[in-house]
């Protein structure tokens, strides 16, 4: 197995956060930027990146993977919510904290890290199929994913759902899906468009990382109990209890959907946390370091989890 | 001039105005937005662009345009700024705005618009050598320009070079400059992201210029007489005369050099005689008006510029 396609991702993340960290000791950037950063991510960058990555050519010897992957990979969050959820309680995490610590214990960081490198290990194949995963976990995200954060943050017990799936990440998806469906030829130029706006996705999101860091010190991540706990069920707990599950299932065989979904479960948290945690106001901090620290760890772990696979 | 790129080009570049202006005028963001965005754009994705477009294979006819280019920037900016003294004296331009009636004209967008328009025409070439001539831009600005803005106001002139020479554009030149001239490649990591970031510049900037438009108002800037003859002189007057000279100077056969920079010249007015007049006092609305209103028009005088190129 490459450890160096990892290796080279993890630095890439890396240098992108501090980045984002200098900035932020260096006040190059007024206190509204992180909130107007996350603005632009939310309404434009996600948005397009989600969009301009459904647009694929209709794959017919893919679709019963891509079914498959897509309801398993469902099924497994559904699960790793609620198994989380239970572990929140257990662990007694702060009733403030626990959507942040939910989400970021469940869901994974399928598009930066997750992507290059079941591309590299499984080639467009698996890449299809990783893709659709994505789009399951966005889907799940951008709904349950959003209520629990709200939940958690604000004291309201009842949740504005129609503020919730009614954005334009949503949007996005469901013009892709259409898209996608119908095979719709879409204008080159809103192709091109979306590319650009795309791509600004991945690097904003390390330099909101790096931004969020820098209001606190480097040492308090390592001393946040939160972050070492949903550090440890993102890399170690889900990866396990999903490989195994994935061993009984009755999958095909010679199908990549086993593959696809460990490698992708292996990888740190995501970057969307962090983004949703600011628009909608839960635990950043916690977000952020939680992002930090399973991003440092995983360079251990998801060599011994690949020997898994 | 090959139009089918061009249009295509210029069509991009204005559906990412579109998408800035939208979001504008959605107000998806702060009052700081702009400023910071700016920061960002300045400090970081814009050293990065110009970088990376200097990592390349050594190629001297690049040395020699590029010191004509140079050259051709202080002669263009600089006796740009000297013409239009005289001719602001014809047009009546009263005493307070003159300096920045003056730097608006003579002056151009290079690094918001600029950079990407030709680097989408003449790839990573034109924009080596775009950022060589912003190098002369940025001197003339600070400089002559200073001077001339300041011919209206209180506070004695005090050109600070350090300010001007250190920035973080001018570090991504040199940098670049030394990888090129020692043929120095950068690890891929960094290259990594560096062109991460880098391709965050485009779409930001053009976004910039679409928030600025959502922004003003139309009827108060077209009872601005100064305003009207600013933007006539900026787009229409300007480009032509210095294509003329383009064509009478003995450059080198195949060169991109006329191309480049007659692009640049046909840029609206930029964003630094803002800045300065904000610095020393001068009329800012004027140029904020000035700013906004040839940003507007030159998506029809800028194609028909090209035409003739």
């Amino acid at each position: 197995m490459n450890i160096g396609i990892v290796v080279n991702n993890l630095i890439v993340i890396f240098a992108m956060i501090v980045v984002g960290l200098v900035m932020g000791k260096r006040h190059m950037l007024s206190d509204r930027a992180e909130r107007d950063l996350t603005s632009i991510l939310m309404n434009v960058g996600l948005p397009c990146m989600i969009f301009s990555s459904m647009i694929q050519k209709y794959d017919s010897s893919l679709i019963r993977d891509s079914v498959i992957i897509f309801v398993l990979d469902l099924l497994f969050m559904l699960g790793g919510l609620l198994l989380n959820l239970l572990a929140s309680r257990l662990l007694r995490v702060q009733q403030s904290r626990r959507g942040v610590w939910v989400l970021a214990a469940t869901l994974s960081n399928g598009g930066f890290m997750g992507f290059p490198i079941v591309n590299a290990l499984l080639g467009s194949e698996g890449l299809f199929l990783a893709s659709m995963m994505n789009l399951a976990q966005t889907i799940l995200c951008y709904s349950i994913g959003v209520g629990l954060l709200t939940a958690g943050a604000s004291e309201q017990g009842k949740t504005d759902w129609k503020k919730i799936l009614l954005t334009t990440v949503n949007l996005a998806v469901v013009l892709g899906l259409a898209c996608f469906l119908t095979q719709a030829p879409v204008p080159e130029l809103v192709l091109t468009v979306t590319d650009y706006f795309g791509g600004i996705t991945t690097p904003l999101s390390m330099l909101l990382i790096g931004l969020s860091l820098s209001r606190g010190s480097i040492s308090s991540v390592f001393r946040d109990r939160d972050a070492a706990a949903i550090t440890g069920m993102r890399l170690l707990a889900m990866p396990l209890l999903i490989v195994l599950a994935l061993h009984i299932l009755p999958l095909p065989a010679g199908s990549l959907v086993a593959s696809v979904i460990a490698i992708v479960q292996a990888m740190p948290c995501p970057a969307v946390v962090l983004t949703l945690s600011n628009q909608y106001g839960a635990d950043s901090e916690l977000a952020a370091r939680s992002i930090f620290l399973s991003s440092l760890c995983c360079i251990v772990t998801i060599p011994v989890i690949l020997l898994l696979v | 001039m090959n139009i089918g790129i061009v249009v295509s080009n210029l069509a991009e570049i204005f559906a990412m105005i579109a998408v800035g202006y939208f979001v504008g005028r959605a107000r998806l963001l702060s009052d700081r937005a702009s400023a910071d965005f700016t920061a960002f754009l300045m400090k970081v994705t814009l050293p990065c662009t110009i970088f990376s477009s200097m990592i390349r294979e050594y190629d001297s006819s690049l040395i020699r345009d590029s010191l004509l280019i140079f050259v051709l920037g202080i002669v263009f900016f600089g006796g740009g700024m000297l013409l239009n003294l005289r001719i602001s004296r014809w047009f009546r331009v009263p005493e307070a705005k003159r300096g920045v009636w003056v730097l608006s004209v003579s002056l151009c967008n290079i690094g918001f618009m600029g950079f990407p328009l030709i680097q989408a025409i003449f790839g990573d070439d034109g924009l080596f050598l775009a950022s060589i001539m912003n190098l002369a831009y940025n001197m003339m600005a600070f400089s002559l320009g200073t001077r001339i803005i300041c011919g209206n106001a209180e506070q004695p002139v005090e050109i600070q070079w350090k300010k001007i020479l250190f920035t973080n554009v001018n570090v991504g030149v040199v940098l670049g400059l030394i990888c090129f001239l020692g043929q120095i490649t950068p690890p891929e990591q960094v290259m990594d992201v560096v062109e991460a970031f880098a391709g965050i510049t485009t779409p930001l900037s053009m976004a910039l210029i679409g928030l600025s438009l959502a922004g003003g108002k139309l009827s108060e800037v077209f009872r601005d007489r100064e305003v009207l003859t600013i933007t006539g002189m900026r787009l229409i007057v300007m480009p032509l005369l210095a294509i003329l000279i383009l064509h009478f100077l003995p450059l080198p056969a195949g060169s991109i050099l006329a191309g480049v920079v007659s692009v640049i010249l046909a840029m609206p007015c930029p964003s630094v005689s803002m800045m300065l007049a904000q610095q020393y006092g001068a009329d800012v609305e004027l140029a904020a008006r000035a700013i906004f209103l040839s940003s507007l028009c030159c998506i029809v005088t800028i194609p028909l510029i090209m035409l003739l190129i």
